[in-house]
């Protein structure tokens, strides 16, 4: 039984994590709070449907084509729209993030109707291991998103610019003063975030509903894990989605479905009480 | 600068608002009138906690609850109405003031989002607990509230009396509060909570009071319209209404708390009705609208005049 409650976290939390740390990587380097995340979740789950479902692509393709395309809007969003904000107030640059998130959403209404869209299966089928009953596809899931993982963890630790974006992220200034392209990395870091929520959405397509609306849902997740992990650490983050993904299940399994958005969110306003950064905030300089 | 007179010509309305039902009757405009009635009182709400610094992106969560409790004490308690709505508002200000003792320590703007949770939260709770609130299907045939006076809610135009009172007592209660020592403390708390600090302001206890007052009369609005529209159900917490209501307050313009929501609800709510928007496509139009005055006109609609003004002064002086 336990078993199988991790097993269901796993997949739950991790696509948590992987929405999470891209919401919180754009935060830590362009001090965005992005409330069109969670949109872009929904346009990778959306393209998979179009790619996947509908075309009839190969998996795997489908999958990168479907988080290119999330990747393309958030680049487009940063360029054209965020930065003539950049460095104003949060207030407004939230603001405009509502307007981008509403546009998106009504955008793909429009498009594709407001009704769930089915995304078949990539592989049917079950694994037992003991009583554990692991849909292969959800295994699927697990690994795809740990591969993501393990590939931004190793771009933000090895590469230059994934050092370059850390160094953003602590001080701005000094890095423009080492020579880092401060706009160019913003963009990137946009488009590395939405990267992973679109592919996070394209991944759930089969499991999760996929229609306009799930976006802020999305985002609300997000908010919810940076609240936990604290702002701008992506290793947190990724905790920080298992953490809530733990506990999501463990209510779900104990209450019953109704009430598992309001367990969380009360877990989060229980863990604010105590600490209010966040579990794994950076400490301030 | 403020422009002489522009905000007190705005009082000379109300006695034309008391009038409006002699001349119109049809029950759609009406209607729409106490629509638009409803939310300007919502967003007067979202501007008071604006003043302290706080975007809450979760009114209709006050206004969900206000709606549930008075109804609940009506349907269940058998209180009357009028027992019902001012207690109903009290118990969501009770509610939303211990929720929010955690939530105002998070930082800036993830407060704003977890207000929206809150209405989220709010709406599923509503949705799923089907014994207590009647789950999914809401909650039916709520009663007329007892007469008062000649007026028996028969029609709809005791309606559009009861939510304009509601209105103007909201109005001069938020706008006493806004220029009131509360008011100026809440300003310089949102400008300066560390200044605060040292001059002995304690900023949680005026953030906690804000949200008291905000939740008590979005909550009293909830009371209303649960017999207005005789039937309440999770929807009426929602969070794209609740965005909304930040959308109408920062297009009328964040700095002008009572000019600023009455502005922003009323273009924003008459807007797509002159425009015939289709319904579908609303949430795009506030969405561009939104981006086009955070982009151009980034103090709002009531600044509009004075752009206006320093544009036509700047182009004399060439």
């Amino acid at each position: 039984m336990i078993g199988q409650v991790i097993f269901n976290s796993l997949t739950l939390g991790l696509i948590y994590a992987l929405i999470a740390s891209g919401f919180t990587l754009v935060f830590g380097v362009t001090h965005i709070i992005n409330f069109a995340h969670g949109e872009l979740y929904m346009v990778g789950a959306m393209m998979m449907y179009v790619f996947y479902a509908a075309i009839g692509m190969p998996f795997l393709i489908a999958l990168v084509l479907s988080a290119s395309i999330s990747t393309i809007i958030g680049i487009i969003l940063e360029r054209f729209i965020i930065r003539r904000i950049r460095g104003g107030e949060a207030l407004r640059v939230l603001a405009l993030t509502i307007g981008a998130q509403l546009i998106i959403m009504t955008g793909v209404l429009i498009l594709f109707g407001p009704m769930d869209k089915a995304v078949p299966s990539v592989i049917t089928g079950l694994i037992r291991v003991s009583n554990i009953t692991m849909p292969v596809e959800r295994i699927i899931v697990v690994m795809a998103s740990i591969i993501i993982m393990f590939g931004l963890f190793s771009f933000l630790k090895f590469t230059k610019k994934g050092q370059a974006m850390r160094a953003i992220a602590s001080d701005p200034e000094a890095s423009a003063l080492q020579g880092i392209n401060v706009n160019s990395m913003y963009t990137l870091s946009m488009g590395i975030g939405c990267l992973l929520a679109g592919a996070a959405g394209a991944l759930m397509a089969p499991i999760l509903p996929v229609n306009p609306f799930v976006g802020p849902h999305a985002t609300i997740y997000a908010v919810l894990v940076v609240c936990v992990a604290g702002l701008g650490n992506v290793p947190g983050a990724i905790v920080g989605g298992l953490m809530l993904g733990l506990v999501e299940n463990l209510s779900c399994s104990l209450l019953g479905g109704g009430y598992s958005e309001v367990i969380s969110y009360g877990f989060v306003l229980v863990l604010l009480i105590f600490r209010p950064e966040g579990l794994f905030a950076k400490k301030q300089t | 600068m403020k422009i002489k007179g522009f905000e007190k010509s705005g009082w000379f309305i109300i006695p034309v608002l008391f009038f409006i039902p002699v001349f119109i009757q049809d029950g759609y405009y009406l209607g729409l009138a106490i629509n638009c009635f409803i939310y300007i009182i919502l967003t007067l709400t979202f501007m008071l906690m604006m003043q302290i610094g706080l975007l809450s992106l979760g009114q209709c969560a006050f206004y969900g609850m206000g709606a549930y409790s008075c109804t609940l004490l009506v349907i269940k308690a058998k209180l009357p109405y009028w027992i019902a709505l001012p207690l109903g508002a009290l118990i969501t200000m009770a509610i939303a003031t211990l929720i929010f003792i955690p939530i105002i320590r998070t930082k800036g703007l993830f407060f704003a989002i977890m207000t929206l949770c809150l209405s989220a939260i709010v709406a599923q709770i509503a949705g799923t607990w089907e014994s207590f609130l009647g789950g999914h299907t809401g909650i039916v045939g709520i009663p007329k509230p007892s007469p008062v006076g000649p007026i028996d809610f028969s029609s709809r135009v005791h309606y559009y009396f009861f939510c304009l009172s509601l209105m103007l007592i909201t109005i001069i209660v938020i706008s006493r509060l806004v220029k009131s020592n509360f008011g100026i403390t809440s300003r310089l708390i949102r400008e300066n909570e560390l200044l605060a600090r040292h001059v002995g302001i304690n900023p949680f206890k005026y953030k906690l009071m804000s949200v008291s007052i905000a939740s008590f009369f979005a909550g009293l609005t909830g009371g209303f319209y649960a017999p207005y529209s005789k039937y309440i159900h999770p929807e009426v917490s929602s969070i794209w209404d609740s965005l909304y209501v930040q959308i109408y307050g920062i297009t009328g313009g964040l700095g002008y708390p009572i000019g600023g929501a009455i502005v922003g609800t009323v273009v924003l709510k008459i807007l797509p009705e002159m425009m015939r928007v289709v319904q579908m496509y609303q949430p795009m139009f506030f969405g561009v609208i939104l981006i086009l005055v955070v982009l151009f006109l980034p103090n709002g609609l009531m600044e509009l005049p004075k752009v206006f003004a320093q544009r036509w002064f700047k182009s004399r002086i060439k």
